[in-house]
């Protein structure tokens, strides 16, 4: 059986990592390398790396930065933020990437993610998705959060999956840093329109919510305050799931 | 809550797993301990000593705070292998009375160099409080700086074997005794388990601000030493409990007998199960148990009758009292919150963020533990904890 992974997820924004609450109102949490080491100690499953200015004000440090953290992570690790070419993922391969994470260039350019897939393979594409709830729909946003596009989610992750997408984020806009449990009906919307791995992000408190997750079907649960703002790491968040029946890395 | 239907350590408690018997890791790694071959680790133990003995102006460090642990550590190095040690110790600001006392007395006894280092307080206080808002725990001063400030000291006198005590396969499974491996205490380990996940580098960024600075010096005894600095003096940084069984009640018995140490009062938990002193050296324990109830629903005493069940001197049946009887406020938060600076309600408004699934603490429990007999004797602010009318008339305690 599929392991299933625990994710942290670390925003990064000039030196340092942050973060916030629903896409705002961020919060410094701390040195990108040092947090890499302490993520590579806790032996967690994978990291993913935002660089959630790079689309905004069009400048990213994350090749410079992920050069650094490279050296301490032994873990797989993707990155994101502002990748629109082709070009730009070999270059973040070359220093140490394992994937990329395309989310506003897969809407403002969508070739880019069927390049990619179709020159580093699919497992190297994570499609991300940032959506806010509008009634009995789900928005898809671009620029992290800033600007609202008329896609919908499952015609998004649709669209994705066929483009040869890997895998796909999901993360919810509204629920981000409230750390009241993931947005199950997105979640659930997202896995029943693409066999590939769906990956859940935003509003983990808690590892009953990663529970929850997991059971909605994510192959993998993506979390940043859960660590950064509770007693928690990702150890002890291996020993919940595993206690709750579900297969995790043993270290 | 699901418990181990051996030590009663439930679910909540991190990394515990059970087995299908209902059997806890902690628990199977400890039987892994009575299997292993200690003669040969002893054998390893001699072998190390010899290799860095009179290489130095000290033969190792042992990092101490004057607690059963450090205590034996230093004994047992002295008394077994004749080592000359440098004995250092990062003061959390938190040393009680006997506890200072029995340090005294200890060194003396064994005649050995002391070092103490005491950090900036009122930095101490700014990153309690942005620990304890963070990850509602307040002690990442001492997490940290106890693991770090040897080390530092072991550079700075190029003394390359540092011995730690216990071994962490005791208290929980980030590391096990089914590992059979020697416990490093390396960078490693420290950012897995130690420091709460943060690094100086970290805490310095989340509380440096333009309105209120804080030097970046202030951060250098919670630093990690550069693993260059360490491999150029060929560091050794390794848990005696690696090479010799780890048993908190023998080792007790052995310094009380040995150097006259005594064991104290532990805020919350009954004399009667805490004979072999744990956890006496801080006075803000009570607090630090208090939480870990609010959040996790066991505390101390579940720990300690554990210990005791694991060791085969109590049953489950003996511990069961102990564990269904804790988590009582105590006295000694008021003294906390003073240090804080915040009220109890925005402390609980904390903690109750953290909970940790399936606990639920219930907020209306007003029993309260009993105060301290030192309580009156320790450093406070904002005149929290200091009660003129429940002050006892006699300051010294009495035997």
């Amino acid at each position: 059986m599929l392991k299933r992974r625990i994710i942290p997820v670390l925003l990064l924004r000039g030196d340092r990592v942050v973060k916030g609450k629903q896409f705002t109102d961020y919060r410094d949490t701390g040195n990108p390398v040092m947090a890499t080491r302490v993520y590579n100690a806790q032996a967690a499953d994978e990291l993913l790396f935002l660089d959630i200015e790079a689309t905004v004000t069009g400048r990213s440090r994350l090749a410079e930065i992920l050069s650094r953290v490279s050296e301490e992570a032994f873990m797989p690790f993707a990155v994101g933020g502002g990748i629109r070419t082709k070009a730009e993922v070999r270059a973040l391969i070359a220093a140490g990437a394992d994937k990329v994470v395309i989310t506003t260039g897969a809407v403002e350019r969508p070739e880019v993610v069927s390049e990619v897939a179709e020159t580093f393979g699919s497992q190297c594409v994570i499609a991300g998705i940032d959506v806010r709830r509008e009634g009995n729909r789900y928005a898809v946003y671009v620029r992290s959060g800033r600007v609202r596009t008329e896609l919908e989610l499952q015609d998004h992750v649709r669209k994705l999956d066929e483009l040869g997408a890997g895998e796909i984020l999901v993360n919810s806009i509204d629920q981000d840093g409230m750390m009241g449990g993931y947005d199950l009906d997105m979640l659930a919307r997202a896995v029943e329109a693409t066999n590939k791995p769906v990956i859940v992000c935003g509003g983990a408190g808690n590892f009953r919510h990663l529970e929850e997750g997991l059971r909605a079907g994510a192959h993998a649960v993506a979390c940043a305050s859960l660590f950064h703002f509770g007693d928690n790491n990702p150890p002890r968040a291996r020993a919940y799931l595993k206690n709750v029946g579900f297969p995790v890395k043993t270290v | 809550m699901r418990r181990c239907r051996r030590c009663h350590l439930p679910e909540t408690y991190e990394t515990i797993e059970f087995d299908e018997d209902g059997v806890c890791n902690i628990c199977r790694s400890t039987e892994h301990k009575k299997v292993i071959d200690w003669g040969a680790r002893k054998e390893l133990l001699d072998a190390l000593v010899a290799k860095y003995r009179d290489k130095s102006d000290y033969d190792c460090i042992v990092p101490f705070s004057g607690g059963k642990d450090s205590t034996f550590q230093l004994y047992y190095l002295m008394k077994e292998y004749k080592l000359k040690p440098l004995v250092v110790r990062f003061n959390h600001g938190f040393m009680r009375p006997t506890v200072r006392q029995n340090a005294e007395r200890t060194l003396k006894a064994l005649g050995a160099d002391f070092l103490e280092f005491t950090p900036n307080w009122k930095l101490v206080k700014r990153v309690m409080l942005e620990a304890f808002k963070r990850k509602t725990d307040f002690c990442w001063h001492c997490h940290s700086g106890i693991y770090t400030y040897p080390l530092q000291v072991a550079i700075r006198y190029n003394v390359p074997l540092i011995f730690w005590g216990e071994p962490l396969a005791e208290i929980s499974h980030y590391y096990d005794y089914l590992n059979d491996e020697i416990e490093y205490e390396d960078e490693a380990k420290f950012n897995m388990c130690r420091n709460l996940g943060i690094t100086a580098e970290d805490m310095h960024g989340m509380i440096n601000s333009p309105e209120d600075p804080v030097d970046r010096r202030d951060f250098i005894p919670y630093t990690y030493p550069a693993l260059k600095e360490l491999k150029r003096i060929q560091y050794c940084s390794v848990c005696l409990g690696s090479f010799i069984p780890w048993d908190y009640t023998k080792n007790s018995e052995i310094i009380k007998r040995e150097l006259g140490w005594e064991t104290d009062e532990l805020e919350g938990v009954p004399s009667e199960i805490n004979g072999h002193g744990e956890k006496i050296e801080c006075f803000m324990q009570g607090p630090r148990d208090y939480i870990k109830y609010m959040k996790r629903g066991y505390s101390r005493s579940t720990q300690i009758t554990a210990f005791h069940v694991r060791n085969g001197r109590m049953t489950p049946e003996q511990a069961l009292p102990y564990v269904m009887n804790e988590g009582k406020r105590p006295p000694s938060l008021d003294v906390l919150l003073g240090y804080l600076g915040i009220s109890e309600d925005e402390f609980n408004t904390i903690v109750r963020a953290t909970e940790v699934s399936p606990y639920h603490h219930d907020y209306s429990r007003t029993d309260e533990a009993p105060r301290l007999w030192d309580q009156d004797l320790w450093h406070k602010e904002g005149g929290a904890g200091d009660d003129e009318a429940s002050r006892p008339r006699v300051f010294l305690k009495v035997v």
